[in-house]
């Protein structure tokens, strides 16, 4: 999204944290959290000034033919790629920007929130990008919590699969892989002021994940398999173009409030649409009466993931909201300040209390 | 002599005229023969002089005192002369600085009538793209409409989907009631059954240690009847037979398997519903999978470049919070 454009294309070094104190050196707790999303990847892990450091890749590649003067002009623009089975493999942002310039489809380790069935050569290469980004453990066996999707209540799914694929390839790398719950780690980023009390959301690029937490502890989880690739795909359905066409659509800086233009229409349609969806299924498991807490006070909901900071994501929340009878007393509704990291960050809160 | 001289030169000044070069020009003449004012005055002092001097009226003294005074009279007529050819000359320069002038004027004239001509052509060329613009515009109006007439279409396919969606999930509801009412009735079943093969156990005891005429008739009779009755209930159980132990074997058998249908619904549905019966089993390890992968280095740039970072706020107050929580803070 635009608003994580602010850094170069392959980033910089941090120097200060927003909201650390300059100069003041804590102490560093072992422990790093992962958001394995469908679009996007995301480590966090705290640092010495007692802020944290999220580094973030697309979740994506690009193969292209490998001849020495591709590779020779990638090694000097510096744009990551690897070279498998006799490919040349663009990953990452630069893979994605390749392809809205050439005009095709990147491909995708993972679909509808879990490893992709039909990208078995993607692993090898989703395994680097993770390595890149999570880096090698400060100490044997360090603690690294990723995240992982509920099942799904409207298709099936193989989340066992799925979780212990990165488990594996995670204890690989020399950490102590741990899962939690997309939509829990949410919870732990943004619902503290609460005491963890709350329902936590995180609209991913393949999923909408929910959590209705009390006191940090998960009383339900669940998620629905659709997400920002799935307003891609009816957007470039209706629109007639390529889906990375309608992601970087999508991502340019559409408020969904006030559609400026018929592409703008149709991304505002869907995004309306797949919020209204989550809605009217948290709802109905609410008011299906299985595992539910009863909460005396109001309950706030918080909103992460890619797919909640296009423009007005929160104010069509609201609307959509304020339209169903919902069964439970809320509070604020509210979109985490850093939508794109909060899942990292949330897995990196219980990577340090050791949850 | 000094009068002839006089109405000689007021001869020539009263029969000769003056006339501008333009008028000249207009009469055809390009050219005319000048002579000087100077050669005029010499060829009238000399005829003059030699007139004079040959009619013997004056004396040598009084000829020179006359042509002095001519002299001077001529060189005044002279001075005249000079001054209006001066002022022809100068009349004719301003003639041709005016001639020159209009020239120019002309051109100008030329020039703008040849920029009006541009710009005449530049308006029709505008008023063409005008007429262009206005047909696109109403093919635009024209798309624009059909836009809004297609996104009509889609809201009014998503209403639909909407629709299809509460129905879907009052049929889902309609569902959960009908399997919550299929499991009390399963469980009733069971427990039924249950204490029904009981019963009958024991009657069947009780037959093998007694005579013939010694059976509880009655017991059996009223056992058979309820589980005619069970059968009823579940309608999937085969119609009851004769009160022997195949049947009860069968009845017992049904029931099972109807049990076993149930349970495996529910099940089905139950897992559909994120609620399952199961016991869950250790989750697999999967790293044997990558076991294969573990000696292959791919080829890449991936340790030159680095990879987008950012920071924020830190999760001290998270830590805190989560630790009062559970009781370390």
């Amino acid at each position: 999204m635009s608003d994580n454009n602010d850094n170069d294309r392959f980033g910089h070094t941090p120097t200060t944290p927003h909201g650390a104190h300059e100069g003041v050196s804590t102490e560093v707790a072992l422990g790093k959290g992962l958001d394995i999303g469908t679009a996007n990847l995301a480590a966090a892990v705290q640092n010495s000034e007692g802020g944290i450091t999220v580094t973030v890749e697309r979740n994506a590649f690009l193969d292209i033919n490998a001849d020495v003067y591709s590779k020779n002009m990638l090694t000097k623009l510096k744009v990551p790629y690897v070279v498998h089975n006799s490919k040349l493999v663009v990953v990452g942002e630069a893979a994605f920007e390749l392809a809205n310039v050439f005009g095709k489809d990147t491909r995708r380790p993972m679909a509808d929130g879990l490893i992709s069935p039909n990208e078995s050569d993607a692993l090898p290469i989703m395994k680097m990008i993770i390595s890149k980004i999570l880096g090698e453990p400060r100490a044997a066996g360090e603690p690294c919590y990723f995240c992982v999707p509920a099942e799904s209540i409207d298709v099936d799914n193989n989340v066992v699969y799925h979780q212990g694929l990165f488990e594996g390839i995670i204890g690989k790398m020399g950490y102590t892989a741990r899962a939690i719950n997309e939509a829990h780690a949410v919870v732990f980023s943004e619902l503290a002021e609460n005491d963890f009390t709350g329902i936590g959301l995180s609209f991913g690029g393949g999923m909408a994940n929910a959590c209705i937490a009390y006191k940090s502890i998960p009383c339900v989880s669940f998620s629905v398999a659709r997400g920002g690739d799935w307003i891609d795909k009816n957007v470039a359905q209706v629109l007639g173009v390529k889906r990375s066409k309608a992601t970087f659509i999508k991502e340019r800086g559409v408020d969904i409030r006030d559609p400026k233009n018929r592409e703008e229409e149709a991304v505002a349609i869907y995004y309306r649409n797949l919020i209204s969806y989550v809605l009217q299924n948290i709802k109905a498991r609410f008011e299906s009466g299985q595992n539910m807490p009863n909460f005396a006070e109001p309950v706030d909901i918080a909103c992460a993931g890619g797919t909640s900071m296009v423009g007005g994501f929160i104010e069509v929340f609201r609307d959509e909201f304020s339209k169903i009878d919902f069964p439970l007393p809320v509070g604020r509704i509210f979109r985490s300040e850093d939508a794109l990291t909060a899942v990292a960050r949330g897995c990196l809160v219980a990577a340090a209390i050791g949850e | 002599m000094a009068n002839n001289v006089r109405d000689l030169k007021e001869a020539l000044t009263a029969r000769s005229q003056t006339a501008t070069l333009e008028e000249l020009q207009s009469r055809g003449r390009r050219s005319v023969r000048v002579i000087r004012a100077d050669d005029v005055a010499q060829m009238i002092e000399a005829s003059v002089s030699q007139a004079i001097a040959r009619s013997g009226m004056m004396s040598p003294q009084e000829v020179e005192e006359l042509e002095a005074k001519s002299r001077e009279q001529f060189q005044l007529l002279l001075e005249r002369r000079q001054a209006e050819i001066a002022e022809l000359r100068q009349a004719a320069d301003e003639l041709r600085g005016a001639q020159e002038a209009l020239g120019a004027a002309e051109a100008e004239r030329d020039q703008a009538v040849g920029g009006l001509e541009k710009v005449r052509g530049h308006v029709d060329e505008l008023l063409g793209r005008i007429d262009d613009l206005e047909t696109q515009r109403d093919e635009a109006v024209q798309r624009l409409r059909k836009s809004e007439v297609e996104r009509e279409e889609l809201a009014s396919a998503l209403q639909g989907l909407d629709g299809q969606r509460s129905q879907a999930r009052h049929e889902a509801t309609m569902a959960q009631a009908e399997v919550a009412k299929m499991r009390a009735e399963r469980d009733e079943a069971v427990a039924h059954a249950h204490v029904l093969e009981q019963q009958l156990a024991k009657a069947q005891r009780e037959s093998s240690t007694t005579v013939a005429g010694g059976v509880n008739a009655d017991m059996v009779y009223r056992l058979m009847s309820e589980i005619a009755e069970l059968r009823a209930r579940t309608a999937a159980a085969p119609a009851p037979q004769q009160n022997d132990k195949a049947t009860a074997d069968a009845l017992a058998g049904a029931l099972q398997q109807l049990t076993s249908t149930f349970t495996a619904k529910l099940d089905s549905l139950g897992r559909k519903m994120g609620v399952s019966s199961a016991v869950e089993a250790d989750a697999p390890s999967l790293t044997g999978l990558f076991k294969h992968q573990d000696g292959v280095k791919l080829e890449s740039n991936m340790d030159n470049v680095s990879v987008k970072a950012k920071t924020g706020t830190g999760i001290a107050a998270n830590l805190e919070r989560l630790k009062k929580l559970k009781g370390g803070g």
